[in-house]
């Protein structure tokens, strides 16, 4: 199992860090922090649902940005949570067999 | 003519104070009032925001060794230390539809009660998107948001006297975010009421200041009263249930 993290700085100076963790070719859990801000507060939750699971593929999480989200992201983007989570798969990617 | 709201004026610990400010939102549609309420840390608290994680928001080590707990707001945003006697916090619950549509303009809104309650003590204040009044050039109060169905909870401090260096000993914000506001250190980046306007601000004054700062900004007649027994008893339930856990309080 590869786990990977990248903590990314919106242009509007909120963070916003996701945790991968890659298991046989799927991820197989998703953690997406930091001090931005998300109403309802289950838009946070449903795309760490929705990461759940996925093909351990970046063009998979690209999708996302497709995704119904039913609320609203500040301080940080769609996008941003997207790039963060891309680049936190690549290294679980390249950490993985180390364990 | 001004509206009417009600205000409750009190003091507690982290958990009955995230607590009551979480019962006070879900319980707005049965008071069919909005409240402005006024309040201090009993204990020096440090509360997170929602979606944090406090391993990388705060430095555990040094908050248990000190005794100060560490509990997970209902509302996003960074993390804050509350000083007992610095800081003047406040929350505004009011519904959704009587706020600006954009997240950012109704802080704005909201905000400018802090924004006032500086100016009523000396100092030049300013919003600073998307959530910080600063005065001195530097950030001397943070608010968050949560909405509760249908009700906005918005939560903020104004600090008149806190412990910047202990404030910089427990939190510990990410280097991308210091950089991004052009401060080497945590400790330049905020300041005090009392530093900013240079004689010593007390809570006194301080929370007369913000009590008069949002009736004055957002034009109000406030009536002072106490949370309902529906409230206390929700906000019993959610310390009992919430604030109390590490389920909940570390639970990211």
């Amino acid at each position: 199992m590869g786990i990977g993290r990248r903590r990314i700085r919106s242009s509007l100076g909120k963070t916003v860090e996701v945790e991968v963790a890659v298991s046989r070719g799927r991820i197989s859990r998703a953690l997406i922090s930091g001090d931005f801000f998300a109403f309802p507060a289950d838009v946070v939750y449903r795309l760490e649902e929705a990461m759940t699971g996925l093909p351990a593929d970046p063009e998979a999480i690209s999708r996302l940005e497709e995704l119904e989200l039913g609320g609203e992201l500040v301080g940080v983007s769609l996008s941003d949570v997207i790039d963060a989570a891309r680049s936190a798969l690549s290294r679980a990617l390249s950490h993985e067999g180390e364990e | 003519m001004p509206r009417s709201w009600r205000l409750l004026v009190d003091e507690g610990d982290g958990r009955w104070n995230m607590a009551l400010d979480e019962a006070i939102a879900l319980e707005r549609p049965r008071i069919g009032r909005n409240t402005l309420r006024v309040y201090r840390f009993s204990e020096g608290t440090v509360t997170i925001g929602r979606f944090q994680r406090a391993a990388e928001a705060v430095n555990l080590g040094e908050a248990a060794r000190l005794g100060i707990p560490v509990i997970r707001r209902v509302t996003g945003g960074g993390a804050v230390y509350h000083d007992p006697r610095g800081e003047v916090t406040y929350s505004v619950v009011i519904p959704e539809r009587e706020l600006p549509s954009s997240v950012l303009d109704s802080y704005r809104t909201l905000c400018s009660g802090v924004v006032r309650a500086a100016e009523i003590l000396g100092a030049e204040a300013s919003f600073s998107p998307i959530n910080d009044v600063i005065a001195c050039g530097r950030k001397v109060s943070g608010s968050a948001q949560a909405r509760l169905s249908g009700a906005v909870l918005q939560h903020g401090t104004l600090m008149y006297a806190s412990d910047l260096d202990l404030l910089a000993a427990l939190l510990r914000p990410p280097r991308e975010k210091l950089a991004a506001h052009g401060a080497s250190d945590i400790r330049e980046r905020v300041t005090t009421i009392s530093e900013c306007v240079g004689r010593a601000v007390d809570w006194r004054e301080a929370s007369e200041a913000v009590i008069s700062g949002f009736s004055e900004a957002l034009d109000l007649d406030l009536r002072e009263e106490d949370p309902t027994e529906a409230e206390i008893r929700t906000a019993e339930r959610l310390v009992e249930e919430r604030y109390s856990r590490d389920g909940w309080n570390l639970s990211r």
